[in-house]
């Protein structure tokens, strides 16, 4: 029997990780409200990589300061943040544009590059804290999920040794199914948890990169 | 918006090629090695072209390797097979394989080329190993975790550290027992000797610091070395690798998730420049002529080449999945 519990968003049923993770992180991101963006981790942060709340600017960029730039007020800046800091954008083709942007930025070549830079900044943290929220939404479900398991486990073994007409044995039956269900959806979110995990580090990784090709156009 | 960045993302690394456009000094068929603990490779870089010529697969989760004095043999910690692997620096073949104790992490060769000193994280010891013969020379029990390896320039004195109990330990080779505990700050990673073996310095991950040490005067502490980057958070500056050019006057000091390496000036011990490099720098390494010192750099997934006379970062150059060590040979 096909069963993907996770492919969300609309998703076409897809067998492979990557496509039922990245449709997990789509269907949390898009549920979870920016207000929740500053809760704290609490006990529910389920990744081996530990929970940084906010990328620091002066871990990727040793340009000129970032901090309250306008940068959506310059136009060309504020059209090219969003393709870059998309993922689906390669990063090659990201580093092709900004040196478009960078041949055409004129004399405040500098000036605007730290804006554009300012606003792939601003974006990407922006997405990562959501999603950060997401992973502790998942985990969250993933506890709730084990209790309901444990309850119905227990349902199930009652049931099952009550069971003296058909009638009981079809109820011990279809909550024996349920308990497996639920056991097969909490498996499959337990193994895709280290991929949800590489998520934020993807993202970090992404931004620096783009740092550094920002960097390099300037003078 | 978000949601169509989120549907299309794929989670495939984003390990680029971002070049600035600066020549670099020749380097006549220099080749770096670097171990990808990921990838269970070994990328081969030529340093005229900038380009990775060789991905050889090695055991799983390489990390530390070095160079017999010659440069004919490259030496791998393969972590996860509990063995020492011998590649042909020139055909890039694997010779033949060592002991190496359970789980090598770091290991460091004597100066004159034997034998092979590896820490063993899992049983507390550190092992030697003959690089000819493949015999265990000795096994000696030293701290919790041992991880860095230093040895002397005159293999007199092998220094290790152990991560748990915060101690350099100072090993005489001719007897192999230990002689003198230093402590240091939380968590030593590397011990480096510089090339007078006037000076020993050891790197504390999460201690921020790194300690010199006069090997000369009953192996004090005469500077523990700050960092400090304005922006980045203190807990990311974590110092882990360390290099000291031959002529004594600057070290190079890799800082982990801080993303730079910083140069100081090994008389004032004062930190001179900070170099922005790539993520979670971990190891270093010189040319053989030390005009250009390489970074690995874990998290993306390159090396850095740094122009150690200029001070700067020349260009980056994509490698596997988290770049560990590095080693050059001519």
């Amino acid at each position: 029997m096909p069963f993907y519990p996770l492919t969300l968003a609309g998703r076409a049923a897809a067998p492979l990780r990557a496509g039922l993770v990245t449709g997990l992180l789509a269907a949390l991101l898009i549920a979870a409200p920016i207000a929740e963006a500053a809760s704290p981790a609490g006990g529910l942060w389920p990744c081996i990589q530990p929970r940084v709340d906010n990328l620091a600017a002066a871990q990727m960029w040793d340009g000129p300061p970032i901090d309250g730039l306008a940068w959506r007020d310059d136009a060309a800046v504020a059209d090219l943040v969003p393709v870059l800091a998309a993922r689906r954008t390669p990063i090659e083709e990201a580093g092709t544009r900004v040196e478009d942007f960078a041949r055409q930025a004129g004399a405040d070549k500098n000036k605007r590059l730290t804006l554009l830079f300012a606003g792939v900044f601003d974006q990407i943290n922006g997405l990562r804290t959501r999603i950060l929220t997401g992973i502790e939404r998942y985990s969250k479900h993933q506890i709730g999920l084990s209790d309901r398991i444990r309850a119905e486990s227990l349902e199930v073994a009652k049931l099952k040794k009550a069971a003296s007409t058909d009638a009981d044995k079809t109820k011990a039956a279809d909550a024996e199914k349920q308990l497996l269900w639920d056991t097969r959806i909490y498996d499959t979110r337990a193994q895709a948890v280290n991929a949800v995990c590489e998520s934020p580090v993807i993202l970090e990784q992404r931004a620096f990169a783009l740092a550094r090709a920002i960097r390099a156009q300037m003078d | 918006m978000t949601r169509r960045i989120l549907l299309s993302a794929g989670l495939a690394a984003t390990a680029g090629l971002m070049v600035m456009a600066e020549t670099l000094p020749a380097q006549a068929q220099v080749r770096a090695f670097v171990t990808n603990e990921r990838d269970h490779t070994m990328s081969v870089v030529d340093l005229d072209s900038l380009k990775v010529i060789e991905t050889v697969k090695t055991g799983r989760r390489p990390r530390g390797i070095t160079a017999s004095p010659d440069g004919k043999l490259i030496y791998v910690a393969a972590s996860d097979d509990n063995r020492v692997e011998v590649y042909d620096s020139k055909t890039f073949k694997l010779v033949k394989t060592l002991r190496s104790g359970p789980d090598p992490e770091l290991f460091v060769l004597a100066p004159s080329g034997n034998p092979l000193y590896i820490a063993n994280e899992d049983d507390n010891m550190v092992t030697a190993v003959n690089v000819e013969n493949n015999e265990l020379v000795a096994e000696i029990p030293v701290g919790v975790e041992p991880e860095g390896m230093g040895v002397s320039p005159d293999g007199k004195y092998l220094v290790n550290t152990s991560e748990t109990t915060n101690m350099a330990h100072v090993i005489d080779t001719a007897t192999n027992e230990v002689i003198e505990n230093i402590l240091v700050d939380s968590r030593p990673r590397v011990a480096q000797f510089n090339h007078d073996g006037t000076q020993l310095w050891v790197s504390a991950e999460v201690g921020g610091t790194v300690a010199v040490i006069d090997p000369k005067d009953k192996w004090k502490i005469i500077k523990k070395i700050g960092f400090e980057i304005p922006g980045v958070n203190k807990d990311a500056i974590q110092p882990v690798g360390i290099r000291i050019t031959k002529d004594g006057s600057k070290a190079f000091v890799a800082l982990g998730p801080a993303n730079r390496v910083a140069i100081v000036d090994t008389k004032t011990l004062e930190v001179e420049k900070y170099l922005l490099v790539g993520q979670r720098v971990w190891q270093l390494g010189f040319t053989p002529d030390e005009k250009l010192i390489l970074s690995t750099n874990g998290n993306s997934n390159d090396v850095s080449i740094i122009d150690v006379g200029a001070e700067k970062v020349t260009k980056s150059v994509a490698v596997g999945r988290s770049p560990w060590g590095v080693v050059m040979v001519p």
